[in-house]
C-alpha cells in the first residue's frame, strides 16, 4: 500500500467530509461542555464564547474545504479529469460544505444552552 | 483495447499445459456430504451465510405475525403482555442482528471473489468462523423464546428497565452476551470484506473501475469498524451491571441511563446505513443491467456513498429528541439528519437517470427494483419529518416511527435484497426463479406491505404508541390496525410465494449459468469451484460489455494465473489504488478448526449467560485451541519464492509483512478495539461530568508513582518486543526478549491495578469508580493477550517458524504496542481528568 501513498491519497479524497466531522463533533462538543455546570454551578463557557468558537471553526472548516476542492479542480484540469478520487474529492467538497452549512445554522440561530 | 489486439497481447499463451485445469480444480475440490461443515472457501460459506439469514428472516417474520394477529382486533387475547413483550423484542433483535446486518454480509461474502475476479478473499478461515459462531449463537438465541427466557426490553434495551432490578430473569443476559456473537461475526467479516476489496481486486480493477457494489460493501465495512464498537462498550457495561452491580447506568450512584443510549445508538443509527448501503450498492450494480446502459453519474454515486457513510455518524441523538439532551445539541443532530437526505437523494436521481436514458426490461427485477425507488422515497421523506424536532416530540415512539422504520428497512433493503437474489441465483446453479410466480411475489409484497405499514402513519399520528399488546375499542385504531393485520398476512404470502420459486429453481439441476442478463460485471464469467480459470487483466468498469470476448479468453486460461502453481489455493494480490499485482496469496484448504472455534465461541458466551462457569470455561478452552491449532498452520515458508502468472512475470509468495493482507487486517482490527477503547473513555468521561465532583466521595485516584511506574513499564515491554523484531534470526534472544516484554507488560498491570486498589477503588459504590474498572479490566485483557501472544511467538521461535522475513512477529507487534499506548492513554484520562474537571 505504502508505493502507491494509498492512505495518504484517501486522507486527501476524503478530507472535506473529515472537516465536516470534526466541525460537528467540536460543536457538539462545545455545547456538552460549555453549557454544563463546573465547579460552583457556574457553565464552563459563557454563550456568546460558544457559538464565536463554533461558528469560527464553521468558517475554518469552510475555507479548507473550498481549498480541498480548488485543489482537486487544478489536479483534474492538468493531470487526469477522469481520476475517480480527485472527481470524488470535489463532490465531497461540495456535500461537505452543505453540511457544515447545515450545521451552522442552528448554532446562528438558536441560544446555545437553552433547556430541553 | 481492440480485442484483436488485446489477444496478442494476453498474458498466457494457447495452447495450455496438459492437466493444469485439473489441478487447479483438484486444489479446490469441496468437501461433499458432512464434511461441508469443514468447507473453508467464501463462495461455499457465503451460500450457508445467505441460507441461515433467510431463515432468520423467516422466524423473525412469524414473530411479525403474532404480533399482528394480536392487534387485529382491541382487547384481543391470543398473546398475554409479557409473552407480547418476548415477541417484539425478539423480532427487532433477530431482524435487526441475525437477519438484516448478516445478510449483507453474506450476500457480499458470496458474491465479490468473483466479481472482484479473484479465487477467493483473503481469509475464508475467518469468514467461516464468523458464520458458524453466528449460526450456532443464533439458534440458540432464537430458542429461547421457546423456554419463556427471551428478552423483553425492546430491541435497543433501554436501561433502567433492563437493569437487574427491572429485569431480573435471564432475558437481558441473553440478548447482551447473545448479540457478542453478532458483533464477533459481523467485525470479521467487514475486515474479510475492507481487505478483500482492497488487495484481492484482478490486476487492472483500479479504484475508478471499481464496481459500485464493492464501494458500497468497503464503505459499510468501515462503518462496521466504527460503528459495532460502540455496542460491544455498552452491552459489556450493562452486563457488568447486571452481574457485579457495577452502576453504570443506576442514577443514584452517580449512573446515567442516557450514556447506553449514547453508547447504543452510536451504534444503532449508523446500522441503518449498513443496511441500507449494500442494498444501494445491489441497486447501482442491478439499475444498469435492466436498462442495459452504464450507471449515471458513476462519480456522484461513489461520493454520495461515503458521504452518506460520515454523515450518518452525526445522527445517534436523533433517536433521543425526547431525552433531555439541550435544544442545540438535538437541533445540531437534526441539522445533520437533513444533510443526510442530499447524499441519498443523488443515488435516487443517479437511478432515475439510468432508467429513463435506458430501455428497461420489464422483470420481476425490475418490479422489485422499482418498488424499492418508492418504498425508499416515501421511507425517507418520513424520515425528514422525524427529524424535525417538533414533529419528533408528537411522533415519538408512536407507529408513526414503526411504520417510517418498516419503510427504511422493509422498503430500502428486503426489495433489493429479493431483486438481488432473483439476479444472482443463476450463479449457484445456473437456474432462474421462474417470472411468473416472482411477479406474484412482487404484487403480493408490495401491496400487503403498503396496507401493513401505511396505515401505521395514520394510527400513529392519532396517537397510538408503540410496543402496546392491546388497546381499547374506542379509541378508533382498529381500522388501521385490522388492514395492517390484513396487509402483513398478504405480504408474508408474497414472501413464501418467492421462497416456493427459490427453492423450486435450487431443486432442479444445475447447469452452465452463461450470462444470463448480459450484466457487465466479472461475477458472470465462467466459474467453477476455483473461481474463473484465469484471472482477468481489466481494462475498463463494464469489462463484459467493453470486451465481450473477455470470458472466452479467460475461460481458455489466457489471462493471469491460469493453474495452481503450488498445487494448493491461491489468488493475486494488488495494490489498493491501482490494483497492480504485488504478491501471490496462498489460500488455507477446507479444515474443522474454524468450525470447532465458532463453536467454542458461541458454547462460552451461552453457558456464561446461564451460570455454568465450567462449561464456559471448557468452551473457551475449546476454541482457543481450535485458535491456536489454525494461527499455528498460518505464516509457514513456502515451498516456492516466487510463482510464474504470466507474461514472463513470477509473483513473489513471500513479501515484507506490511505488504500482506494480514499485517492489514490487524490495522483495521486495531481500528476496532480503539474505538471500544474510546467508548469506554467517553463513558468514564460522561460520568465523570456529571459528578459534582471528580472522584466522587469515597473515591480517590492512586499516588502518581503508580501510573507513572506502569507507564514506564509499558514503554520498556514495547521496546523488548521492538529488540525481539530486531534480534529475529537469534533463537533464544528473541524467546528472552519476548518473555521480559510480557513481564513488562503483565507488571504495568499489576502495578496500575495495586494503586487502584490501594486508593480503595470499589466498583459498585459509583460510576466513576465502575468505568475506572472497566476501563481496567479493558487493559487487563489486552495484557492476556500480549501474554499469550508472547507465548505462542516463543514456541514459534522454538519450532523454526520465526524467521527474518515471518509475518507473525511484525503482526503481532502491532497488537502488542497498541497495548502500551492503551495502558499510558488510560493512566493519562484517569488521573488528568479530575484536574481538568477542576
Amino acid at each position: 500500500m505504502a508505493a502507491e501513498r494509498f492512505l495518504p491519497r484517501l486522507a486527501w479524497a476524503s478530507a472535506p467530509l473529515w472537516a465536516w466531522a470534526l466541525h460537528f463533533f467540536l460543536s457538539y462538543v462545545l455545547v456538552a461542555i460549555g453549557c454544563d455546570a463546573g465547579p460552583g454551578g457556574a457553565r464552563r463557557l459563557d454563550p456568546a464564547t460558544l457559538r464565536a468558537l463554533a461558528v469560527g471553526a464553521g468558517l475554518v472548516a469552510w475555507l479548507a474545504i473550498a481549498a480541498c476542492a480548488r485543489g482537486a479542480c487544478r489536479v483534474r484540469a492538468r493531470h487526469a479529469p477522469g481520476r475517480l478520487l480527485d472527481a470524488a474529492l470535489a463532490l465531497a467538497a461540495l456535500l461537505a460544505a452543505i453540511g457544515i452549512g447545515w450545521t451552522l445554522l442552528p448554532l446562528l440561530l438558536l441560544p446555545p444552552c437553552a433547556p430541553a | 483495447m481492440s480485442d484483436d489486439g488485446a489477444s496478442e497481447r494476453l498474458p498466457n499463451p494457447l495452447p495450455r499445459p496438459p492437466g493444469e485445469l485439473e489441478r487447479l480444480a483438484a486444489a479446490w475440490q469441496p468437501p461433499r456430504g458432512w464434511r461441508r461443515l469443514s468447507a473453508v472457501n467464501n463462495s461455499q460459506v457465503g451460500l450457508f451465510y445467505i441460507a441461515t439469514a433467510l431463515g432468520f428472516f423467516l422466524l423473525a417474520g412469524v414473530h411479525a405475525l403474532l404480533m399482528r394477529a394480536q392487534l387485529a382486533l382491541p382487547e384481543n387475547t391470543l398473546l398475554g403482555p409479557e409473552t407480547y413483550n418476548q415477541v417484539f423484542t425478539m423480532h427487532g433483535t433477530v431482524m435487526m442482528f441475525l437477519f438484516a446486518v448478516p445478510v449483507v454480509e453474506a450476500v457480499a461474502v458470496f458474491v465479490l471473489p468473483a466479481m472482484l475476479g479473484a479465487r477467493d478473499l483473503p481469509f475464508p478461515r475467518l469468514s467461516a468462523y464468523a458464520f458458524w459462531a453466528y449460526a450456532a449463537g443464533g439458534l440458540a438465541f432464537f430458542a429461547t423464546i421457546f423456554f419463556g427466557a427471551s428478552p423483553d426490553g425492546g430491541w435497543f434495551m433501554y436501561p433502567p428497565l433492563t437493569g437487574a432490578k427491572q429485569s431480573p430473569g435471564v432475558g437481558a443476559d441473553f440478548w447482551l452476551l447473545g448479540i457478542g456473537f453478532i458483533e464477533i461475526s459481523a467485525i470479521a467479516g467487514a475486515i474479510e470484506l475492507i481487505i478483500g476489496i482492497l488487495m484481492t481486486r484482478a490486476p487492472g480493477m483500479t479504484l475508478g473501475r471499481m464496481p459500485v457494489y464493492a464501494w458500497a460493501m468497503l464503505v459499510v465495512g468501515f462503518m462496521i469498524v466504527f460503528a459495532f464498537p460502540a455496542v460491544i462498550a455498552g452491552t459489556a457495561l450493562l452486563e457488568l451491571e447486571r452481574a457485579l452491580d457495577w452502576p453504570f447506568f443506576i442514577a443514584e450512584r452517580g449512573g446515567d441511563p442516557l450514556l447506553w443510549q449514547h453508547l447504543f445508538w452510536f451504534f444503532g443509527h449508523p446500522e441503518v446505513y449498513i443496511i441500507f448501503l449494500p442494498a444501494a450498492g445491489i441497486v447501482s450494480t442491478l439499475v444498469p443491467v435492466v436498462a442495459r446502459v452504464p450507471l449515471a453519474g458513476h462519480r456522484a454515486v461513489v461520493a454520495a456513498l461515503v458521504a452518506t457513510g460520515f454523515f450518518s455518524f452525526a445522527l445517534w441523538a436523533h433517536h433521543m429528541f425526547t431525552a433531555g439532551l439541550g435544544v442545540l445539541s438535538a437541533t445540531l443532530v437534526s441539522a445533520a439528519s437533513m444533510a443526510v437526505a442530499v447524499p441519498s437523494g443523488m443515488q435516487v436521481f443517479a437511478w432515475l437517470a439510468t432508467l429513463a436514458r435506458g430501455r428497461v426490461r420489464r422483470d420481476a427485477t425490475a418490479l422489485f427494483l422499482l418498488g424499492f425507488l418508492l418504498l425508499f422515497v416515501l421511507g425517507g421523506l418520513t424520515g425528514v419529518m422525524v427529524a424535525v424536532l417538533p414533529f419528533d416530540t408528537q411522533a415519538h415512539d408512536s407507529y408513526f416511527v414503526v411504520a417510517h422504520l418498516h419503510y427504511v428497512l422493509i422498503g430500502g433493503m428486503v426489495f433489493p435484497l429479493f431483486a438481488a437474489l432473483l439476479h444472482w441465483l443463476p450463479l449457484v446453479n445456473g437456474r432462474r426463479i421462474d417470472e411468473r410466480g416472482a411477479r406474484q411475489a412482487f404484487w403480493l409484497m408490495f401491496v400487503g406491505f403498503n396496507l401493513a405499514f401505511f396505515p401505521m402513519h395514520l394510527a400513529g399520528l392519532e396517537g397510538m404508541p408503540r410496543r402496546v399488546y392491546t388497546y381499547a375499542p374506542d379509541l378508533g385504531w382498529t381500522r388501521w390496525n385490522l388492514l395492517s393485520t390484513v396487509g402483513a398476512f398478504a405480504f408474508a404470502a408474497g414472501v413464501l410465494r418467492f421462497a416456493a420459486g427459490l427453492a423450486a429453481a435450487l431443486r432442479r439441476p444445475a447447469r452452465d449459468a452463461g450470462n444470463p442478463w448480459q450484466a457487465p460485471t466479472l461475477e458472470w464469467l465462467p466459474l467453477a469451484e476455483h473461481g474463473v480459470r484465469s484471472i482477468p487483466q481489466i481494462d475498463s468498469r463494464d469489462p463484459l460489455w467493453r470486451r465481450p470476448a473477455l470470458a472466452e479468453e479467460v475461460e481458455a486460461g489466457r489471462h493471469w494465473l491460469p493453474g495452481s502453481v503450488g498445487g494448493g489455493r491461491e489468488t493475486l494480490v494488488t495494490s489498493p489504488v491501482g490494483a497492480r499485482i504485488r504478491h501471490l496469496a496462498l489460500l488455507p484448504g477446507d479444515g474443522w478448526s474454524p468450525f470447532v472455534a465458532a463453536l467454542g465461541t458461541a458454547g462460552f458466551f451461552l453457558a456464561l449467560t446461564v451460570g455454568w462457569a465450567g462449561t464456559a470455561a471448557a468452551c473457551a478452552a475449546l476454541a482457543a485451541a481450535a485458535i491456536l491449532r489454525w494461527l499455528w498452520d498460518c505464516d509457514r515458508p513456502p515451498a516456492i519464492e516466487a510463482a510464474p502468472i504470466g507474461a514472463g512475470r513470477r509473483a513473489p509468495t513471500r513479501v515484507p509483512a506490511a505488504h500482506t493482507p494480514a499485517w492489514w487486517a490487524m490495522v483495521i482490527l486495531l481500528l476496532v478495539d480503539a474505538t471500544v477503547f474510546a467508548s469506554l473513555a467517553f463513558s468514564h468521561v460522561h460520568v465523570s461530568m456529571r459528578a459534582e465532583v471528580c472522584p466522587p466521595p469515597g473515591a480517590a485516584l492512586p499516588d502518581a508513582h503508580w501510573p507513572l511506574a506502569a507507564a514506564a513499564l509499558l514503554v520498556a515491554s514495547s521496546l523488548c518486543l521492538a529488540g525481539a523484531r530486531r534480534a529475529l534470526g537469534r533463537t533464544r534472544r528473541v524467546q528472552a526478549l519476548l518473555a521480559v516484554g510480557a513481564g513488562c507488560a503483565v507488571a504495568a498491570f499489576a502495578s496500575a491495578w495495586q494503586g487502584h486498589g490501594r486508593a480503595g477503588l470499589e466498583p459498585t459504590a459509583d460510576a466513576w469508580s465502575a468505568t475506572v474498572a472497566a476501563l481496567l479490566g479493558a487493559q487487563g485483557l489486552h495484557v492476556v493477550l500480549v501474554a499469550l501472544m508472547g507465548a505462542v511467538l516463543m514456541l514459534r521461535a522454538q519450532a523454526g517458524l520465526l524467521d527474518p522475513r515471518s509475518r507473525a512477529l511484525p503482526c503481532c507487534g502491532l497488537l502488542w504496542h497498541y497495548t502500551s499506548a492503551q495502558g499510558v492513554a488510560l493512566a493519562g484520562l484517569v488521573h488528568g481528568l479530575p484536574r481538568w474537571l477542576g
